[in-house]
Protein backbone atom coordinates (compact mmCIF):
# COMPACT_ATOMS: atom_id res chain seq x y z
CA UNK A 1 0.00 0.00 0.00
CA UNK A 2 1.42 3.27 -0.86
CA UNK A 3 0.45 6.51 -0.13
CA UNK A 4 1.28 9.77 -2.22
CA UNK A 5 1.55 13.21 -0.89
CA UNK A 6 1.00 15.94 -3.37
CA UNK A 7 4.13 18.36 -3.97
CA UNK A 8 5.18 22.00 -4.81
CA UNK A 9 3.91 25.19 -3.08
CA UNK A 10 3.00 22.83 0.49
CA UNK A 11 6.20 21.03 -0.24
CA UNK A 12 8.18 24.12 0.22
CA UNK A 13 6.17 25.53 2.60
CA UNK A 14 6.94 22.64 4.75
CA UNK A 15 10.10 22.50 3.93
CA UNK A 16 10.99 26.07 4.58
CA UNK A 17 9.21 25.87 7.61
CA UNK A 18 11.46 23.17 8.95
CA UNK A 19 14.64 25.37 7.87
CA UNK A 20 13.21 27.74 10.31
CA UNK A 21 12.90 25.58 13.11
CA UNK A 22 15.94 23.29 12.54
CA UNK A 23 17.55 27.28 12.88
CA UNK A 24 15.57 27.88 15.95
CA UNK A 25 16.74 24.42 17.58
CA UNK A 26 20.38 25.17 16.64
CA UNK A 27 20.63 28.79 18.02
CA UNK A 28 18.53 27.22 21.29
CA UNK A 29 21.13 24.83 22.08
CA UNK A 30 24.72 24.77 19.50
CA UNK A 31 26.19 22.21 17.84
CA UNK A 32 29.11 21.08 18.56
CA UNK A 33 28.91 21.25 22.57
CA UNK A 34 29.26 18.34 25.37
CA UNK A 35 26.02 16.88 26.36
CA UNK A 36 25.28 16.86 30.08
CA UNK A 37 26.19 13.18 30.97
CA UNK A 38 23.51 10.80 32.39
CA UNK A 39 23.42 8.28 34.99
CA UNK A 40 20.82 5.19 34.99
CA UNK A 41 20.29 3.05 37.58
CA UNK A 42 20.86 -0.85 36.77
CA UNK A 43 18.71 -3.92 38.22
CA UNK A 44 21.40 -6.72 37.97
CA UNK A 45 19.83 -10.52 38.10
CA UNK A 46 21.94 -13.24 37.86
CA UNK A 47 20.71 -16.57 37.43
CA UNK A 48 23.30 -18.70 38.20
CA UNK A 49 22.15 -21.56 40.02
CA UNK A 50 24.38 -23.76 42.05
CA UNK A 51 25.02 -27.42 40.48
CA UNK A 52 24.76 -30.85 42.51
CA UNK A 53 26.77 -32.98 40.58
CA UNK A 54 29.70 -30.52 40.51
CA UNK A 55 29.87 -29.72 44.48
CA UNK A 56 27.57 -27.31 44.29
CA UNK A 57 29.35 -25.09 42.38
CA UNK A 58 27.81 -22.22 40.29
CA UNK A 59 26.93 -23.23 36.96
CA UNK A 60 29.37 -20.36 35.89
CA UNK A 61 32.28 -21.92 37.94
CA UNK A 62 31.40 -25.22 37.04
CA UNK A 63 31.26 -24.80 33.39
CA UNK A 64 34.74 -22.81 33.13
CA UNK A 65 32.65 -19.51 32.28
CA UNK A 66 33.65 -16.07 32.99
CA UNK A 67 32.46 -13.91 35.91
CA UNK A 68 29.51 -11.66 35.40
CA UNK A 69 30.57 -8.66 37.72
CA UNK A 70 33.76 -8.82 35.92
CA UNK A 71 32.24 -8.53 33.09
CA UNK A 72 29.64 -5.82 33.46
CA UNK A 73 32.25 -3.73 35.25
CA UNK A 74 34.53 -4.27 32.60
CA UNK A 75 31.59 -3.43 30.05
CA UNK A 76 30.12 -0.33 31.91
CA UNK A 77 33.78 0.97 31.93
CA UNK A 78 33.36 0.89 27.93
CA UNK A 79 30.16 2.11 28.02
CA UNK A 80 31.62 5.30 29.80
CA UNK A 81 34.54 5.85 27.54
CA UNK A 82 32.71 5.12 24.39
CA UNK A 83 29.97 7.51 24.90
CA UNK A 84 32.85 10.13 25.35
CA UNK A 85 32.00 10.04 29.52
CA UNK A 86 28.19 10.42 28.59
CA UNK A 87 26.63 7.35 29.73
CA UNK A 88 27.22 5.97 33.63
CA UNK A 89 25.36 2.85 34.44
CA UNK A 90 24.91 2.23 38.33
CA UNK A 91 23.88 -0.89 39.41
CA UNK A 92 22.24 0.26 42.27
CA UNK A 93 20.82 -3.80 42.66
CA UNK A 94 22.17 -7.06 42.37
CA UNK A 95 20.29 -10.08 42.93
CA UNK A 96 21.79 -13.79 42.08
CA UNK A 97 19.19 -16.31 41.77
CA UNK A 98 19.78 -20.32 42.39
CA UNK A 99 17.50 -21.67 40.16
CA UNK A 100 16.92 -21.73 35.96
CA UNK A 101 14.41 -18.95 34.89
CA UNK A 102 10.99 -20.07 33.88
CA UNK A 103 10.57 -21.19 30.27
CA UNK A 104 7.16 -19.56 28.44
CA UNK A 105 5.87 -22.97 28.24
CA UNK A 106 6.62 -23.28 32.37
CA UNK A 107 9.38 -25.57 32.18
CA UNK A 108 12.32 -25.09 34.22
CA UNK A 109 15.30 -26.82 34.14
CA UNK A 110 17.16 -28.94 36.94
CA UNK A 111 20.73 -27.72 37.16
CA UNK A 112 22.06 -31.36 36.70
CA UNK A 113 20.04 -31.55 33.76
CA UNK A 114 21.37 -28.35 32.57
CA UNK A 115 25.25 -29.49 32.66
CA UNK A 116 23.73 -32.83 31.09
CA UNK A 117 22.14 -31.52 28.33
CA UNK A 118 25.27 -28.73 27.84
CA UNK A 119 27.95 -31.78 27.75
CA UNK A 120 25.98 -33.09 25.13
CA UNK A 121 25.14 -30.23 23.28
CA UNK A 122 21.91 -32.22 22.93
CA UNK A 123 18.88 -32.31 24.63
CA UNK A 124 18.19 -28.59 25.45
CA UNK A 125 13.90 -27.52 25.94
CA UNK A 126 12.01 -26.44 23.12
CA UNK A 127 10.77 -24.01 23.08
CA UNK A 128 13.44 -22.29 24.41
CA UNK A 129 12.05 -18.78 25.10
CA UNK A 130 11.59 -17.65 28.63
CA UNK A 131 8.37 -16.14 30.14
CA UNK A 132 9.40 -12.58 30.98
CA UNK A 133 5.82 -11.70 32.43
CA UNK A 134 6.94 -14.45 35.13
CA UNK A 135 10.25 -12.51 35.28
CA UNK A 136 8.02 -9.41 35.76
CA UNK A 137 6.29 -10.73 38.21
CA UNK A 138 9.21 -12.12 40.37
CA UNK A 139 11.30 -9.24 40.64
CA UNK A 140 8.73 -6.82 40.45
CA UNK A 141 10.20 -4.94 37.89
CA UNK A 142 7.10 -2.59 36.88
CA UNK A 143 6.59 -1.71 40.25
CA UNK A 144 10.27 -0.33 40.65
CA UNK A 145 10.54 1.59 37.18
CA UNK A 146 6.80 3.07 38.58
CA UNK A 147 8.76 3.84 41.94
CA UNK A 148 11.45 5.83 39.98
CA UNK A 149 14.00 3.29 41.60
CA UNK A 150 15.22 1.61 38.46
CA UNK A 151 15.74 2.63 35.09
CA UNK A 152 16.60 -0.36 33.52
CA UNK A 153 17.36 -4.57 34.37
CA UNK A 154 20.17 -6.47 33.06
CA UNK A 155 19.48 -10.24 32.78
CA UNK A 156 22.83 -12.39 33.21
CA UNK A 157 22.28 -15.95 31.97
CA UNK A 158 24.12 -19.21 30.54
CA UNK A 159 23.43 -19.89 26.30
CA UNK A 160 19.80 -21.27 25.97
CA UNK A 161 18.84 -19.22 28.94
CA UNK A 162 16.19 -17.65 26.03
CA UNK A 163 16.91 -13.91 26.74
CA UNK A 164 16.35 -11.97 23.91
CA UNK A 165 19.47 -9.64 23.38
CA UNK A 166 17.41 -6.76 24.51
CA UNK A 167 13.90 -6.08 24.84
CA UNK A 168 11.38 -2.98 25.44
CA UNK A 169 8.88 -3.10 27.92
CA UNK A 170 5.91 -0.11 29.02
CA UNK A 171 3.78 2.38 27.53
CA UNK A 172 4.79 2.90 23.53
CA UNK A 173 7.28 0.50 23.45
CA UNK A 174 8.45 -0.67 20.01
CA UNK A 175 10.91 -3.24 18.73
CA UNK A 176 14.09 -3.16 20.26
CA UNK A 177 15.87 -6.35 18.40
CA UNK A 178 12.76 -8.37 19.84
CA UNK A 179 8.75 -7.38 19.74
CA UNK A 180 7.44 -5.00 22.34
CA UNK A 181 6.84 -6.76 25.61
CA UNK A 182 3.38 -7.41 25.61
CA UNK A 183 1.35 -6.71 28.72
CA UNK A 184 3.12 -3.84 30.15
CA UNK A 185 1.04 -0.86 29.10
CA UNK A 186 0.09 -0.40 33.06
CA UNK A 187 4.70 0.97 33.55
CA UNK A 188 4.68 4.69 33.76
CA UNK A 189 7.57 4.64 30.99
CA UNK A 190 8.90 2.25 28.59
CA UNK A 191 12.33 0.77 29.69
CA UNK A 192 14.64 -2.14 28.37
CA UNK A 193 15.27 -5.48 29.84
CA UNK A 194 18.90 -6.04 28.27
CA UNK A 195 19.80 -10.30 28.35
CA UNK A 196 23.42 -11.21 28.52
CA UNK A 197 25.56 -14.24 28.74
CA UNK A 198 28.36 -14.79 31.07
CA UNK A 199 29.54 -18.03 28.63
CA UNK A 200 30.73 -14.80 26.59
CA UNK A 201 32.62 -11.83 26.54
CA UNK A 202 32.25 -7.84 26.80
CA UNK A 203 32.62 -7.52 22.96
CA UNK A 204 29.23 -9.47 23.26
CA UNK A 205 27.48 -7.47 25.56
CA UNK A 206 28.99 -4.41 23.13
CA UNK A 207 27.12 -5.88 20.12
CA UNK A 208 23.94 -6.53 22.18
CA UNK A 209 23.58 -3.24 22.95
CA UNK A 210 24.84 -2.07 19.70
CA UNK A 211 21.64 -4.39 18.16
CA UNK A 212 19.35 -1.67 21.05
CA UNK A 213 21.02 0.79 19.07
CA UNK A 214 20.20 -0.23 15.75
CA UNK A 215 16.48 -0.60 16.40
CA UNK A 216 16.15 2.66 18.12
CA UNK A 217 17.78 4.68 15.72
CA UNK A 218 16.37 2.99 13.06
CA UNK A 219 12.59 3.89 14.99
CA UNK A 220 14.14 7.47 15.75
CA UNK A 221 14.47 8.08 12.03
CA UNK A 222 11.16 6.50 11.02
CA UNK A 223 9.88 9.18 8.99
CA UNK A 224 12.90 10.43 7.09
CA UNK A 225 13.40 9.57 3.73
CA UNK A 226 16.57 9.52 1.28
CA UNK A 227 18.85 12.20 2.16
CA UNK A 228 17.86 13.14 5.43
CA UNK A 229 17.67 9.58 7.17
CA UNK A 230 21.31 9.85 8.57
CA UNK A 231 20.79 6.57 10.30
CA UNK A 232 20.44 4.92 6.71
CA UNK A 233 23.34 6.81 5.95
CA UNK A 234 25.01 6.15 8.69
CA UNK A 235 24.63 2.16 8.51
CA UNK A 236 26.13 1.80 4.78
CA UNK A 237 28.96 -0.45 4.08
CA UNK A 238 30.12 -2.09 0.98
CA UNK A 239 28.53 -5.08 0.81
CA UNK A 240 25.34 -3.68 0.18
CA UNK A 241 25.80 -0.25 -0.93
CA UNK A 242 28.84 -0.14 -3.16
CA UNK A 243 31.21 2.48 -3.60
CA UNK A 244 29.22 4.38 -0.51
CA UNK A 245 30.31 3.00 2.44
CA UNK A 246 30.05 5.37 5.42
CA UNK A 247 30.36 3.48 9.19
CA UNK A 248 28.19 -0.02 8.90
CA UNK A 249 26.40 -1.39 11.59
CA UNK A 250 27.44 -4.33 13.79
CA UNK A 251 27.62 -7.35 12.11
CA UNK A 252 29.11 -5.33 9.03
CA UNK A 253 32.60 -3.06 8.70
CA UNK A 254 32.86 -0.71 6.36
CA UNK A 255 33.93 -3.48 4.23
CA UNK A 256 32.81 -6.85 5.52
CA UNK A 257 31.50 -9.28 2.68
CA UNK A 258 29.45 -11.20 5.31
CA UNK A 259 27.93 -11.41 8.86
CA UNK A 260 30.47 -10.65 11.56
CA UNK A 261 33.43 -10.17 8.75
CA UNK A 262 35.58 -7.96 11.03
CA UNK A 263 38.67 -9.11 10.04
CA UNK A 264 38.24 -8.59 6.35
CA UNK A 265 41.92 -7.04 5.11
CA UNK A 266 40.28 -5.82 1.68
CA UNK A 267 40.53 -1.95 1.00
CA UNK A 268 37.11 -0.36 0.30
CA UNK A 269 36.40 3.59 -0.17
CA UNK A 270 34.46 4.78 3.60
CA UNK A 271 33.70 8.16 4.76
CA UNK A 272 33.55 6.49 8.38
CA UNK A 273 35.80 9.33 9.33
CA UNK A 274 33.63 12.17 8.31
CA UNK A 275 31.12 10.88 11.37
CA UNK A 276 33.81 12.27 13.49
CA UNK A 277 33.00 15.87 12.93
CA UNK A 278 29.09 15.30 13.16
CA UNK A 279 26.87 17.13 12.21
CA UNK A 280 29.84 18.25 9.47
CA UNK A 281 29.95 15.13 7.32
CA UNK A 282 31.78 16.67 4.56
CA UNK A 283 34.59 14.85 3.27
CA UNK A 284 36.10 12.84 0.40
CA UNK A 285 36.21 8.76 0.81
CA UNK A 286 39.34 7.21 1.92
CA UNK A 287 40.72 3.33 1.38
CA UNK A 288 39.92 1.35 4.88
CA UNK A 289 40.24 -1.73 6.09
CA UNK A 290 40.29 -3.92 9.58
CA UNK A 291 43.29 -2.36 10.99
CA UNK A 292 41.11 0.40 11.54
CA UNK A 293 38.47 -1.43 13.83
CA UNK A 294 40.31 -3.89 15.31
CA UNK A 295 41.73 -7.05 12.18
CA UNK A 296 38.69 -8.67 13.80
CA UNK A 297 38.61 -8.35 17.61
CA UNK A 298 34.83 -8.59 18.45
CA UNK A 299 35.12 -6.11 21.35
CA UNK A 300 37.49 -3.31 19.40
CA UNK A 301 34.87 -3.41 16.77
CA UNK A 302 31.88 -2.52 18.53
CA UNK A 303 34.07 -0.11 20.39
CA UNK A 304 35.03 1.84 16.98
CA UNK A 305 31.32 2.04 16.02
CA UNK A 306 30.48 3.16 19.16
CA UNK A 307 32.63 5.95 19.33
CA UNK A 308 31.27 7.08 15.88
CA UNK A 309 27.73 7.76 16.85
CA UNK A 310 26.90 11.14 16.61
CA UNK A 311 27.78 12.57 20.44
CA UNK A 312 27.60 16.36 20.24
CA UNK A 313 24.67 19.20 21.13
CA UNK A 314 22.29 20.48 18.99
CA UNK A 315 19.79 18.89 16.28
CA UNK A 316 19.57 18.25 12.76
CA UNK A 317 16.27 17.95 11.02
CA UNK A 318 14.78 17.76 14.22
CA UNK A 319 17.02 14.98 15.95
CA UNK A 320 19.08 15.00 18.56
CA UNK A 321 22.84 15.66 17.33
CA UNK A 322 23.55 13.21 20.47
CA UNK A 323 22.05 9.48 19.71
CA UNK A 324 22.90 8.24 22.74
CA UNK A 325 20.24 10.29 24.30
CA UNK A 326 17.90 7.77 22.58
CA UNK A 327 19.80 4.92 22.52
CA UNK A 328 19.99 5.38 26.67
CA UNK A 329 16.46 6.68 27.36
CA UNK A 330 13.90 5.06 25.37
CA UNK A 331 11.14 7.34 26.62
CA UNK A 332 13.09 10.30 24.60
CA UNK A 333 11.92 9.03 21.38
CA UNK A 334 8.88 10.53 20.12
CA UNK B 1 -19.09 53.34 6.16
CA UNK B 2 -16.33 53.92 8.51
CA UNK B 3 -17.97 51.09 10.74
CA UNK B 4 -18.62 49.10 7.63
CA UNK B 5 -15.16 49.29 6.24
CA UNK B 6 -13.57 48.15 10.07
CA UNK B 7 -15.76 45.40 10.03
CA UNK B 8 -14.16 43.95 6.74
CA UNK B 9 -10.81 44.90 8.05
CA UNK B 10 -12.09 42.27 10.46
CA UNK B 11 -13.48 40.11 8.65
CA UNK B 12 -10.32 39.62 6.38
CA UNK B 13 -8.37 39.51 9.47
CA UNK B 14 -9.73 36.27 10.77
CA UNK B 15 -9.78 34.77 7.46
CA UNK B 16 -6.00 36.01 6.47
CA UNK B 17 -5.55 34.43 10.36
CA UNK B 18 -7.39 31.40 9.41
CA UNK B 19 -5.53 30.74 6.11
CA UNK B 20 -2.20 30.85 8.03
CA UNK B 21 -3.37 28.43 10.54
CA UNK B 22 -4.60 26.20 7.57
CA UNK B 23 -1.01 26.63 5.95
CA UNK B 24 1.33 26.39 9.06
CA UNK B 25 -0.83 22.92 10.02
CA UNK B 26 0.01 21.81 6.54
CA UNK B 27 3.43 22.51 6.73
CA UNK B 28 4.40 20.59 9.86
CA UNK B 29 2.46 17.98 8.31
CA UNK B 30 4.74 17.81 5.40
CA UNK B 31 7.59 18.99 7.24
CA UNK B 32 7.03 15.13 9.51
CA UNK B 33 7.91 12.86 6.07
CA UNK B 34 10.55 15.59 4.88
CA UNK B 35 7.97 16.55 1.96
CA UNK B 36 8.92 13.16 0.47
CA UNK B 37 7.04 10.62 -0.55
CA UNK B 38 5.58 8.45 2.60
CA UNK B 39 5.51 5.13 1.85
CA UNK B 40 3.36 2.53 3.67
CA UNK B 41 4.78 -1.21 3.32
CA UNK B 42 3.18 -4.24 3.94
CA UNK B 43 4.26 -6.08 7.44
CA UNK B 44 7.58 -8.24 7.36
CA UNK B 45 8.46 -10.74 10.16
CA UNK B 46 11.05 -9.01 11.91
CA UNK B 47 14.07 -11.51 13.06
CA UNK B 48 15.94 -10.45 16.14
CA UNK B 49 19.54 -9.89 15.08
CA UNK B 50 21.46 -13.04 16.68
CA UNK B 51 25.36 -12.05 17.88
CA UNK B 52 27.86 -14.85 16.18
CA UNK B 53 28.01 -18.29 17.75
CA UNK B 54 30.48 -19.37 19.94
CA UNK B 55 34.09 -20.18 18.53
CA UNK B 56 37.14 -20.69 19.99
CA UNK B 57 40.70 -21.92 19.07
CA UNK B 58 43.11 -23.63 21.80
CA UNK B 59 46.90 -22.29 22.00
CA UNK B 60 49.21 -24.04 19.57
CA UNK B 61 52.42 -25.96 20.50
CA UNK B 62 55.25 -23.66 18.63
CA UNK B 63 57.83 -24.00 18.33
CA UNK B 64 58.06 -27.86 17.55
CA UNK B 65 60.52 -30.71 15.85
CA UNK B 66 57.11 -32.46 14.98
CA UNK B 67 55.61 -32.42 11.42
CA UNK B 68 52.06 -32.41 12.26
CA UNK B 69 49.67 -31.03 15.43
CA UNK B 70 46.16 -31.38 16.74
CA UNK B 71 44.60 -28.27 16.64
CA UNK B 72 41.51 -27.92 19.34
CA UNK B 73 38.53 -25.98 17.87
CA UNK B 74 34.89 -25.01 19.73
CA UNK B 75 32.37 -23.95 17.82
CA UNK B 76 28.27 -23.29 18.64
CA UNK B 77 26.43 -25.05 16.14
CA UNK B 78 29.36 -26.29 14.40
CA UNK B 79 28.75 -27.94 11.11
CA UNK B 80 32.40 -27.86 9.41
CA UNK B 81 35.82 -26.54 10.69
CA UNK B 82 38.57 -25.51 7.54
CA UNK B 83 42.40 -24.81 8.72
CA UNK B 84 44.06 -23.11 6.04
CA UNK B 85 48.00 -22.91 6.46
CA UNK B 86 51.42 -23.22 4.47
CA UNK B 87 51.16 -26.78 4.58
CA UNK B 88 47.36 -27.28 2.65
CA UNK B 89 44.09 -26.92 3.49
CA UNK B 90 42.40 -29.28 6.75
CA UNK B 91 39.09 -29.77 6.84
CA UNK B 92 36.40 -31.97 9.07
CA UNK B 93 32.62 -32.44 9.96
CA UNK B 94 32.51 -30.74 13.55
CA UNK B 95 30.78 -33.97 14.58
CA UNK B 96 32.46 -33.94 18.46
CA UNK B 97 33.14 -30.90 20.64
CA UNK B 98 35.79 -29.87 21.18
CA UNK B 99 36.83 -31.15 17.93
CA UNK B 100 40.42 -31.75 17.78
CA UNK B 101 42.24 -31.78 13.73
CA UNK B 102 45.23 -33.19 12.89
CA UNK B 103 47.46 -30.78 10.54
CA UNK B 104 50.65 -32.04 8.83
CA UNK B 105 53.77 -28.90 9.42
CA UNK B 106 56.09 -28.75 6.43
CA UNK B 107 60.24 -28.93 7.99
CA UNK B 108 61.75 -25.77 8.67
CA UNK B 109 58.34 -23.66 7.71
CA UNK B 110 56.85 -20.75 9.72
CA UNK B 111 52.80 -22.24 9.85
CA UNK B 112 50.13 -19.58 9.92
CA UNK B 113 46.77 -20.70 10.55
CA UNK B 114 43.53 -19.46 9.37
CA UNK B 115 40.59 -21.12 11.39
CA UNK B 116 37.17 -21.22 9.56
CA UNK B 117 34.59 -22.84 11.07
CA UNK B 118 30.80 -22.87 9.23
CA UNK B 119 27.63 -22.95 11.80
CA UNK B 120 24.82 -24.60 11.30
CA UNK B 121 21.82 -23.24 9.53
CA UNK B 122 18.82 -23.56 11.47
CA UNK B 123 15.51 -22.19 11.65
CA UNK B 124 13.04 -20.30 14.75
CA UNK B 125 9.92 -20.10 13.97
CA UNK B 126 9.97 -17.69 10.66
CA UNK B 127 13.72 -16.65 11.01
CA UNK B 128 16.92 -18.10 10.18
CA UNK B 129 19.74 -18.22 11.92
CA UNK B 130 23.64 -19.64 10.97
CA UNK B 131 24.84 -20.64 7.89
CA UNK B 132 27.66 -18.52 8.32
CA UNK B 133 31.52 -18.99 8.62
CA UNK B 134 33.29 -17.49 11.59
CA UNK B 135 37.00 -17.07 10.98
CA UNK B 136 40.07 -16.65 13.16
CA UNK B 137 44.09 -16.32 12.77
CA UNK B 138 44.33 -15.82 16.95
CA UNK B 139 43.42 -18.47 20.20
CA UNK B 140 41.38 -17.94 22.80
CA UNK B 141 43.88 -15.57 24.40
CA UNK B 142 44.62 -13.62 21.08
CA UNK B 143 47.85 -14.82 20.18
CA UNK B 144 48.49 -15.41 17.00
CA UNK B 145 47.93 -19.04 15.35
CA UNK B 146 51.44 -19.16 14.61
CA UNK B 147 53.72 -22.50 14.34
CA UNK B 148 57.17 -22.76 13.26
CA UNK B 149 58.40 -26.34 12.47
CA UNK B 150 62.20 -26.76 13.13
CA UNK B 151 63.75 -30.14 12.45
CA UNK B 152 65.26 -31.28 15.26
Amino acid sequence: MTKQKSKGFLAGLGEALEEGLKGLGQSQEPAGGRPEPVTKRVSLIIHNPRVPMQGNARLNKALGWNDPRRLVKDYIADMLEISYGYITYKVVEEIEVDKFPRKVDGFTYDADQFVSAWQARKGFHDPDAVDYLALLDEFRMIDKINDDKIDEFWLFAFPYAGYYESIMAGPGAFWCNAPALAGTDHARKRFIIMGYNYQRGVGEMLENFGHRAESIMKHVYRHKKGDANLWEKFIRHEQANPGRAEVGWMHYAPNSERDYDWGNKRQVLSRWHTWQNFPDLDGEPRLVDSRDWGEGDIRAHHKWWFRLLPHTTGSTGGISNNWWEYVVDPNTVP
Amino acid sequence: MSTQSSKSRIVLLIVALLAIALLVWLGLRLMNSDGNDEVETPATVQCPAATPEFFSVEPVTSPTNDLSQVITVDLGNGEMITITTESGTFTAPFDVFPKEIEIDLLPDTTHNLIVQGRVREISQGECTYGGYMLETTRDRNGDPLVIEQARP
